[in-house]
Parts: structure tokens; sequence; C-alpha cells
């Protein structure tokens, strides 16, 4: 699905993805951890084109990666709703920019609100939702472009515990109705335990480790004594690599 | 709504005792009598003020709007792009401050005695409030909606119309309201020059010809005709802008 070749890009002098490779499989996920700053944005702009790169290439489905793919759905950092348009609105908007005939576009969105139980939240602005909500309704907004590859900017780091693990559930639960390959960048251990199938370990705009992880997708992983070992290995490894880095450490 | 009601009722309560306190304390014919005037407004609405109103009315509009599509495009062009921007600032900066109302002798040279050089003098004003907002409007938003945007492969035209123009609508219409009182004073003075219709032309007519009541009628009309204008400002920000007071 997705092949990336010594990816290279600066903001003007500073160079925050260096050299990067790996390859990611259809329907199956990734997740991409790191310390703040380490460049996990900017390598996720790349993938989805919002970026180009200084060298090296994104391949997608054999195509190098040029400009915006139709059929990649993207979530921003922080959601990134057009707070001038209501949820429903947000959520055609996309289908309305491919030029889907009207009936389709009422269909589809009709659809999307009532999988994701926002559907009593349409004509609602997007100041008027909760974290919760907003994440739903982004998530809404890529899904109903069909996509068959989903990047995700630290999609849940501003919700509480509980219903943060419910959106990874849903999350879980979509990528495997719908054979969707993911990419998610995220800060929070657990959550690259749970989400990611191949785990990226990020610094200094550096890829340091690959981690396969067996039990991805199993049921009820988060009560599971494997999930908090992965955890454990996975905090060792990042904060043996950020050794010195103190401020890190401590968060 | 009600509200809304019951302050322009208190509003008109305010300026009628103000008036009336006026009128007996100076006991001068230059004060009309608050009831002589309301009589005369009401048999002269029609046939004379109406017709004046219409004229001004119509200088107003059309200013407003070409401002508007002038104004807003020369804005987003420059808050776009820095290089457009580099050209235009200085000029703008040069030209926004200077009391355009003392070349209208100029205006009316260049372009006629007629509405033409009224209705520019208007635009010469209003524009520059309408370029200034809207750029910086469009450098305020913030950059995640543009990529957004782009995530969503939107287009330049879908990126103007669905983001840009949004986003900057509120700036807009509250540089509205600004110039619209504006307009109406700098239009009262214009329309003393070589014209025969407009409710400036009225009141200073009025006025040269010791007619108080009239004169106060035309106050009243300029009064109502600036309430309008503010109402259809505020019925556009309901309707355009509801998003914004969610927030
Ligand atoms: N638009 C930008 N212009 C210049 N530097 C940037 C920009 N965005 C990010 N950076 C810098 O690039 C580095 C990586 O940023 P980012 O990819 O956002 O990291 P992360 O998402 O891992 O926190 C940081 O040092 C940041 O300051
Ligand atoms: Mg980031």
């Amino acid at each position: 699905m997705i092949k990336v070749e010594n990816l290279t890009f600066a903001y003007q002098a500073e160079t925050v993805v260096k050299e990067i490779n790996f390859e990611l499989n259809a329907g199956k996920s990734l997740a991409i951890i790191g310390p703040s700053g380490c460049g996990k944005t900017t390598l996720l702009y790349l993938l989805a084109a919002l970026q180009k790169p200084d060298s090296g290439a994104v391949t997608i489905n054999g195509k190098n990666l040029t400009q915006i793919r139709e059929k990649t759905g993207v979530i921003l950092q922080d959601y990134g709703l057009f707070p001038w348009k209501t949820v429903y609105k947000n959520l055609t908007l996309g289908l309305k920019i491919r030029g889907y005939e009207k009936y389709k576009i009422t269909k589809i969105v009709g659809q999307t609100l009532k999988d994701l139980k926002i559907e009593e939240l349409a004509n609602n602005y997007p100041a008027e939702l909760s974290g919760g909500q907003k994440q739903r309704v982004a998530i809404g907004r890529a899904l109903v472009l069909k996509p068959d590859l989903l990047l995700m900017d630290e999609p849940f780091s501003a919700l509480d515990a509980l219903t943060r693990e419910k959106m990874q559930n849903l999350i879980l639960k979509i990528h495997q109705q719908q054979k969707l390959s993911f990419v998610i960048v995220t800060h929070d251990i657990a959550e690259a335990v749970f989400l990611g199938q191949t785990i990226m370990v990020m610094q200094a705009g550096k890829v340091i480790k690959l981690i396969d992880n067996q039990y991805f997708g199993e049921e009820k992983l988060r009560e599971k004594a494997e999930f908090f070992l992965l955890q454990k290995k996975l905090r060792q490894l990042m904060q043996f690599k950020t050794a010195g880095d103190l401020s890190y450490e401590t968060k | 709504m009600k509200q809304s009601k019951f302050s322009t009722f208190y509003a008109l309560v305010f300026v009628f005792f103000s008036w009336v306190i006026l009128y007996f304390w100076l006991d001068s014919n230059i004060i009309a009598s608050p009831l002589l005037v309301a009589v005369t407004f009401s048999k002269i609405l029609v046939p004379e003020l109406l017709p004046n109103l219409l004229f001004s009315i119509f200088r107003i509009l059309s200013a407003v709007i070409i401002s508007l599509v002038l104004g807003v495009s020369i804005g987003v062009l420059t808050g776009l792009y820095t290089r457009i921007d580099k050209y235009l600032a200085p000029l703008i900066y040069l030209l926004y401050p200077i009391p355009k109302i003392a070349f209208l002798p100029v205006f009316m040279l260049l372009f006629g005695l007629g509405n033409l050089s009224k209705v520019i003098i208007l635009i010469a004003i209003i524009i520059f409030q309408i370029i200034v907002t809207t750029r910086d409007g469009v450098r305020n938003i913030d950059s995640k909606y543009f990529a957004s945007a782009r995530s969503l492969g939107m287009g330049s035209k879908d990126i103007y119309f669905q983001l840009v123009l949004p986003a900057i609508l509120p700036g807009i219409l509250t540089a509205l309201r600004i110039t619209v009182g504006t307009s109406i004073a700098v239009l009262f003075f214009a329309e003393n020059f070589a014209v025969h219709y407009g409710i400036g032309y009225y009141i200073m007519n009025s006025w040269s010809m010791v007619n108080y009541p009239k004169m106060y009628c035309g106050i009243i009309a300029v009064s109502l005709l600036g309430y309008f204008l503010f109402k259809v400002i505020d019925f556009l920000e309901i309707k355009f802008c509801s998003w914004q007071k969610v927030n």
C-alpha cells in the first residue's frame, strides 16, 4: 500500500524528517510514536501530500505520490472542522468537491451520521460539540470519502481517557469491517500498542525502531498482560533512546 | 427579538424627550416643535422625502456593492499573496488617510456633476476600510483550515468560497457597519453640490429656505435610512454568521 523510501524534508534550514524508510501493506495499520517535535506531523503531511519531500519518495499503490489522493482520508491534529459549517455541511464538503450527485451525498452522509451515532448533531456547529463529538465528526468527514487509507494526527489526545478508548475501539472496528489501512500519529504509548499493527518509534526526524505487534486487534487487549508488557518494552525503548533528555522521561 | 424591539423603543423615547426638553428650554424656532415636525413628516413622507431618500439609497448601495466586490477581491489577494501585498500595501497606506472628501471638486471635474462622481467618492472612502479588514481577516485564518481544506481535495475556487469568504465575513460586516455611518455623512456633504435630489440636498435646501420643520423631517429621514441600513447588516449577520454566536 504505502512505500516510503529515503524520505527527507526540511523547513528552511531545519531538517525534520531524515531518510525515512518503511512499508505498510494494504489493510494494515501503523502507529507512529515519538516525543513532540520529532517530526511526526511533518511525516504525516508528507504521506498526505500536504507537503512535498525534498528528496526520497512516497509510493501509494505503486504510484508515486505527487498530489492529494482522492482515496486518502486525513484527520488533522485539532480536527480541522470548519466552524462556519454545520456538522452536516462539514461532512458533505468533500463529496461536493468530488462532484457527487445530490441524492448520493444525502445517502452517504446520512448513513455515516448514523454509523457514528451523531445524527442528532447534524445541524449543530462544531463549537457546540464536545471533544468526543467533534472527533466523531472529523472521522465522519474522512469516512464519507470511502478512503482506503486513513491518516490521523494525534486524533484523540484532547479526549478524556474513557472517551479516548471508545474512539480507539471505533477506529479498530472500522478498520476490521472495511479493511481500511491507517496510520496514526500519537504520543500515547497505550494508544500505539492498541492501534499499531506495526509501531514506529521516531526520534529527531529518524525512525529508531519498528516493532511488530502480534497482539494487535485482539479482543479485550487492554485487559491482557501482553498489552502492558509491550507498553513496558516500548517505554524502555523510548527512555533508553532518549537518555539524557530528562524532559521527556518526566512526562 | 423582543429585547431588540424594546431597545429600539427605548431609543425612540430617549431621542424624543431630549428633543422636547431642548424645544422648551431653548424656545427658538431653530428647534422645531416635535408635534409640528411629526405632522409635516406624515404629510411629505411620500411626495417629498421618499424620492429623495431613494436617490440617496441608490448612491450608497451602488457604492457599497462596488466597494465590496473590488475591496474584498483586493483584500483577499493581498492577504493570501505576500508578493502582491508588497506592492499594494504602501499604496493603500498612503491613500487610506487622505481626506477624500476634499477631492470632491476633482472628482466632479473627472466624473461629471451627476451621480457618478458622488458614487465614486463614496467608493474611495469605503473601499480602504474593506480592503484592510479583508486582508487582515485573511491573514488571521488559522493555517490548519488551509491544511484541512487541501486534505479534502479543495482547489483554489473552493478554498475562496468555502473557507476564505466565510471566515472573513464577520469582519467585513463590522467594517460595513463602520462605513455606513461615514457614507451617510459624506453623502450628505456631497449631495450639496450640483444635484437636485438626495436627502442631503433636501436637508440643506430646507435649511437655506428657513423651513425648519422640513429640515427636521429630512434629518429624521436620514436617521431612518441609517437605521434601515444597520438592520440590513444585522440581518445578514444573523443569516450568515450565526456560527460565531455559538462560540
Ligand atoms: N510550518 C513550520 N515551519 C517551520 N518549522 C516547523 C513547522 N512545523 C513544524 N516545524 C518544526 O519541525 C519540527 C517537527 O515538527 P512536527 O512535525 O510538528 O513534530 P511533532 O508532530 O512530532 O510534534 C519541530 O521542531 C517544529 O518546530
Ligand atoms: Mg504533531
